[in-house]
């Protein structure tokens, strides 16, 4: 039961055809909560949702998983519902029940027979007015989580994929997208009490939700209910306003690799940042998707399971969110096919897409696969439901439920090729080789960084960068200091030289003092590490030796970067 | 004025508001409980007897199909794999449309068809019936088996096979239904990499010819259609296809296990156990407990409030959630399963709250508010499966294949409702017997072997089967992590350490032990004398009497006894080499391999092994050799001999055991030994 949304479902999740627009209304409550009606009387069945603008991505640093935590901690109990009967409750009024979290919002709904539409709406405003958060359930939902990850992710094939654990952390650097919408237990461990009432209070109120109620209803008598059970409900802070977080774009492909122990047979799989959902070329995503992998005739299947027979299946997968979408792409190696073959054949239809149209014919199925899918996507209302709040929220426009088949239509095989060419280039993408077994333990990964490569006395290592005006050792930096460590614990007699080096930004003074504090902040590390103050020399060197010149031109911030560098010398052996 | 007037007003309003405001405190009541009128599935009877439901629903210009040819179930044997195989060639394109084309035709329309043995299903608009009638019994009527088809097919069966090879949950999916059913059951046995490649194409086109057979079938048509239209064009496409019913196959006779145990599955990798308690269930859809057993089930473990979900993820946090089924039997007996993953360290712990429940369930009745909600899910469950207007056409098919009453589902509500809390309990006794329960465990042996041997269910120890990925009975697995870089090296290395150091075992050049073991009859005499070159005697006296007598040297071995002496050859001077081997851990270390890791006992050893018929055990901590092995050929069968060393004690710089324990007759026989002397034997001691 609830469950964090497996983002393998393709993006483009509902809205129905010409034929079968859904009709809603929609209005605000006094206290902001925003309010989505829709009357379908065909089943006597009613879905009552509530959608919180609070995802994964607005936690605080340390406390990842903490929203799909606290998503658990809201099934406890209320002022009202006594712990642990919430779902008694729906079941004994003959309902279904669940919730989930994505990177953007938490999603929780009832569906009950429309004869217990009240219920549905009392027990969604007691979730919101007065939910009972207290140690106990913290206690008991942070084992059931710990479970949750074990059997969805750590016990399951593929899982690092399928709940992108082991892809976006390596396509997001700056953006919170790159961290997992379940988190670290680590962090969920250290979680207090009162960090979660806090995040209750600053994120359950009506004027950061929207309440969506879908099914065998009368829009006057709902209203009217809505009125008395949500009116009532005050906010406890403003609604929440969520900063822009710039994730730089990928420029020079990045390559992992994860392990995963339940597998047999490895994946090649390509991963790129694409544009975030409400832009038009997420739906070009879409459908560059549908040509490579979308049925039986797609292109990558065809090509790399039927005819080549290099894969045993083939994947793609868009996810477009609220700031950034991804795409995904990749095949499960059949035999002893190597991985850099699945590459160079996904890579080869990727160009295709790139330098030649799609057929005429191959568009038309696009366009007819998209009306199928439309068509049939608002069976049920609990889906409409979903649909409906997803729209208003995340992409601002309740209406896009019954106008996304245009958008989808309008696209061109032009644009297919454009948005290949924008978005899909090998430098602008990750490349993970997907592998079964355990990752190298920390011995074996310190072993293999030991070989520090000497050169004229100079040790090979990978540049050690400072972040512009600053002398504090970064995360990367610590790694190639450790090697050095390593080395000069091994070889006892060995003395070296630091020099540090900044750009020619700013004056000569101040650089020289700059370079002299980075140098000063490497040797005390090295210190700190165990290594004897006479074996090791700092010296700050200023703007000395620019690896780039850039006094007779202007330098990218890359290359100014390229600048602010440490380099060892062995002075002693 | 007027300001007052509307201040006044909003006054006014306010309070007739608050007035009206409803009461939070108290949960909302339910309305009068909807009706739901699905009507009747228009049906009709193909010539070839092909059963035909259409119900006709416009929400959505969509169109539906699915086709059942209920068929029994099939024993594959030696070509398990022939029906999926078969089922993946079908609706790969037809005789008259290559693969390539056909996938395509059907892509273009947006359509999903899929043909299998069983039967198949179809989706699409409805703009588009007429190609979907077409495209599907194209496929389904006119398959293409090539050689070419079915060895990719096979070559994709292989790969995934291998694909669920180190997933807990796939192998769990597999060796469940095995270790229930049996592998000579259809509902037990399953495809290996050599029995799919044994399945040749006349094997496929057999199977085709003979299951793929419209007389007990079912065809549900659904969506955006007239009944005429669906008439019509089902006896377009449908209406040649010539009748004929699949062959009934012969089952096995099936049995629960004798008494509960466990079958525990290896797999190292994993982080959570599959855990699943099961028996076999003798009900069936039509019996007058079936109502009950529903009931009995949701409060059990069929819901998120049941006994065992509330005890195992609330109360104890030990999975995210875990649910039980009493499965119906239609061609043969479903089963009860009570299935949870938890992590390692609780799977003892989690089996023990199982039980717990099951006795709780066995033995008190159900709470009157628990088996009123169990009463309403299964009313809600009810109205809310309408919203889907096929059910109704598939409640009708399942009435006829369960040989069910024709109100069965018109009384279903009703018949619900008339459970009690004695009916809950009558059948809880009935359908669940804590007795017979297999207990299967796929997980981490390391973790969860040693406290599941220990644990109690019932005030029981519970026998623990060990089997592999496939099923088959095997051997108990290791279950200490044997630390990296530990070699056979290093364990004879402490051993030679634990009893003295090098300097002190240099020194030894011979050992003599006089050992007794007292019996009423008399004391029975062990008296051991060894040396350097591997030399061995061994002498075992009975009142007096020279009971065996065995002699290792100089490559020659002989045994003699009250029936007369006989020299040793073959197998049999081997082993008695291998025996007379003189402190192997300090002289013969190079042949020495390490085997593993086990319990001993309460204490982990680690085994070494010295040829293939003798190992020695070395306790962890102490580094002592605590017993070693034999394993004899005698008639045929493998004889495993356990000689266990304790009490060790030093005499002239070197540790040795003061008692051994030896197995002879069938008896363990603790010899104290009374004597140890080193470098007193002659080499006339081994004459």
């Amino acid at each position: 039961m609830k469950k964090i949304v497996l983002s393998l479902a393709v993006a483009f999740a509902t809205a129905t055809g010409f034929a079968q627009e859904v009709q809603y209304t929609e209005y605000d409550l006094d206290n902001g909560l925003h309010v989505i009606l829709h009357q379908e009387n065909g089943a006597p069945v009613v879905t009552t949702g509530v959608m919180y603008q609070v995802g994964a991505k607005d936690e605080e640093p340390g406390r990842t998983g903490f929203a799909h935590f606290f998503e658990h901690l809201l099934f406890e109990g209320t002022e009202n519902i006594e712990r642990g009967k919430w779902f008694d409750i729906v079941s004994a009024n003959g309902g279904s029940n669940n919730a989930n979290t994505t990177q953007d919002r938490t999603y929780y709904y009832e569906t009950f027979p429309s004869n217990n539409l009240e219920m549905g709406l009392w027990m969604e405003s007691e979730r919101m007015l007065h939910p009972k958060i207290e140690q106990i359930g913290v206690d008991t939902q942070n084992e059931v989580v710990k479970e949750e990850k074990r059997q969805r992710i750590d016990n399951a094939p593929y899982g690092a994929i399928i709940y992108r654990t082991g892809i976006d952390k390596h396509l997001f650097k700056s953006h919170p997208y790159g961290q997992s919408v379940i988190g670290s237990m680590e962090d969920l461990n250290a979680a207090k009490l009162s960090e979660f009432q806090d995040f209750n209070d600053k994120y359950y109120n009506p004027n950061n939700a929207v309440l969506v109620v879908a099914g065998d209803i009368d829009i006057n008598a709902t209203k009217k209910m809505i009125k008395d059970y949500f009116g009532p409900i005050e906010n406890k802070a403003p609604r929440n306003v969520r900063k822009s977080i710039v994730e730089q774009p990928i420029t020079s492909t990045r390559f992992a690799t994860e392990y995963d122990a339940n597998i047999q047979i490895p994946v090649k799989i390509f991963s790129y940042i694409t544009p975030k959902s409400t832009d038009r070329d997420a739906y070009v995503i879409d459908y560059i998707s549908a040509v490579l992998t979308g049925g039986a005739s797609s292109r990558m299947q065809k090509r790399m399971v039927d005819e080549e027979q290099i894969a045993l299946q083939v994947l793609a997968f868009g996810q477009s969110n609220q700031d950034y979408g991804t795409y995904t792409m990749g095949a499960l190696a059949k035999g002893d096919i190597e991985l850099s073959k699945l590459a160079e054949v996904m890579d080869e239809e990727i160009v295709k897409l790139q330098t030649e149209l799609i057929s005429e014919r191959e568009y038309q199925k696009l366009q007819n696969q998209f009306e199928a899918q439309y068509v049939s996507s608002n069976s049920r209302v609990e889906g409409i439901a979903a649909s409906l709040a997803r729209y208003n929220m995340l992409m601002g426009d309740t209406s896009l439920i019954n106008q996304e088949l245009d958008v989808y239509r309008g696209i061109t095989r032009e644009d297919i090729k454009r948005v290949a060419n924008q978005y899909l280039m090998p430098n602008q993408r990750l490349e993970l080789d997907y592998l079964a077994g355990t990752a190298p333990t920390e011995e074996e990964m310190k072993d293999a960084m030991d070989d520090v490569k000497v050169v004229d006395n100079k040790l090979q290592i990978n540049k050690i960068y400072f972040d512009n005006d600053k002398a504090v050792i970064t995360a990367s930096a610590s790694k190639e200091l450790d090697r050095i460590v390593n080395m000069m614990n091994k070889n006892a007699s060995m003395e070296i030289l630091a020099e540090t080096y900044t750009d020619t930004k700013g004056s000569d003074a101040y650089n020289k003092t700059l370079s002299q504090k980075r140098a000063d902040a490497v040797r005390s590390y090295m210190l700190a590490k165990g290594i004897a103050a006479n074996r090791i020399k700092a010296v700050g060197r200023g703007e000395e030796n620019p690896i780039v010149d850039c006094e007779s031109k202007n330098c990218s911030d890359e290359e100014l970067e390229q600048s602010r560098r440490t380099e060892f010398t062995i002075t002693k052996k | 004025m007027k300001k007052q007037l509307i201040f006044l007003m909003v006054l006014f309003l306010t309070g007739a508001t608050a007035i009206a405001q409803i009461d939070r405190s108290q949960m909302p009541t339910s309305g009068p409980t909807p009706e739901i009128n699905l009507g009747k599935p228009y049906t009709f009877e193909l010539k070839n007897g092909l059963q035909v439901l259409v119900v006709s629903d416009k929400k959505l210009p969509t169109l539906n199909m699915s086709l059942d040819l209920n068929n029994p179930p099939v024993f594959e044997g030696d070509k398990a794999g022939v029906q999926s195989l078969t089922g993946a060639l079908i609706g790969k394109g037809s005789t008259e449309t290559s693969k390539e084309e056909f996938n395509e035709k059907v892509d273009y329309l947006g359509a999903n068809i899929f043909v299998g043995v069983n039967g198949g299903f179809a989706g699409g608009l409805s703009k588009y019936k007429e190609e979907i009638f077409q495209l599907f019994t194209e496929a389904a009527f006119k398959p293409n088996f090539t050689q070419k088809e079915l060895d990719f097919e096979k070559s994709q069966a292989i790969e995934g096979l291998k694909s669920g090879e180190n997933s807990a949950a796939a192998i769990a999916g597999k060796v469940r239904s095995a270790l229930v059913y049996g592998k000579n059951h259809p509902a037990g046995e399953f495809s290996t990499e050599e029995t799919i490649n044994s399945v040749t194409l006349e094997d496929v086109n057999a199977f085709y010819t003979n299951y793929f057979k419209p007389s007990n079938g079912y065809l549900i048509i659904t969506g955006d259609i007239e009944k005429k239209e669906a008439k019509k064009l089902v006896k377009k496409y449908f209406g040649k296809w010539d009748k004929g019913m699949a062959p009934k196959p012969v089952l096995p006779e099936l049995a629960d296990v004798e008494e509960t145990q466990i079958n525990l599955i290896d797999v190292p990798n994993a982080v959570q156990t599959e855990l699943a308690v099961m028996s076999l269930s003798e009900l069936k859809m039509s019996d007058p407990d079936y109502y009950a057993v529903l009931v009995a089930n949701y409060v059990f473990g069929g819901s998120f409030g049941s006994y065992l979900n509330m005890n195992l993820r609330e109360a104890n946090g030990y999975t995210y959630g875990a649910r039980s089924n009493i499965g119906t039997g239609r061609n043969y007996k479903g089963t009860f399963s009570a299935t949870a993953k938890v992590r390692n360290e609780v799977t003892d712990s989690a089996l023990v709250e199982t039980f717990k429940e099951l006795n709780r369930i066995r033995d008190e009745y159900v709470e009157d508010e628990m088996l009123s909600t169990a009463k309403a899910k299964f009313l809600g469950s009810f109205i809310m499966q309408s919203e889907d207007k096929s059910v109704v056409a598939s409640r009708s098919i399942n009435i006829e294949k369960n040989d069910l009453d024709k109100d069965f589902y018109k009384n279903f509500i009703s018949n619900i409702d008339k459970v009690t809390k004695e009916d809950v309990k009558r059948v809880a006794n009935k359908y669940l017997s804590p007795d017979n329960l297999r207990i299967v465990l796929v997980g981490k042996a390391a973790d969860i072997l040693e406290p599941l041997e220990k644990m109690k269910l019932n005030g029981k120890t519970v026998p623990v089967k060990f089997y592999d990925k496939d099923a088959n009975e095997t051997e108990r697995p290791s279950t200490i992590e044997i630390p990296a870089g530990l070699t056979a090296q290093t364990v004879v290395d402490s051993y030679v350490k634990a009893i003295g150091g090098k300097d002190a075992v240099a020194a030894v050049n011979s050992t003599s032990y006089f050992a007794i073991y007292t019996t009423p009859q008399g004391d029975l005499i062990l008296d051991m004398k060894a040396a350097k070159n591997d030399k061995l005697v061994k002498t075992i006296k009975m009142a007096g009497n020279t009971m065996m007598r065995q002699v290792v040297a100089n490559n020659k071995a002989s045994v003699s006894g009250m029936g007369g002496s006989q020299e040793l050859s073959g197998a049999d001077l081997e082993l008695a080499q291998v025996e007379a081997m003189f402190i192997p851990e300090f002289y013969s270390a190079d042949k020495a391999t390490l085997a593993g890791a086990e319990m001993m006992g309460d204490n982990q050893v680690y085994v070494i092994k010295w040829s293939d018929n003798k190992k020695a055990f070395y306790d962890v901590n102490t580094g002592l050799k605590v017993a070693e092995e034999t394993t004899q050929e005698a008639q045929g069968q493998k004889v495993a001999v356990m000689i266990k060393y304790s009490d060790y004690k030093e005499t002239s710089g070197v540790k040795f055991p003061m008692t051994i324990t030896q197995q002879m007759m069938g008896q363990n026989l603790a010899f104290k030994v009374e004597k140890v002397s080193v470098n007193t034997v002659k080499d006339a001691d081994f004459k």
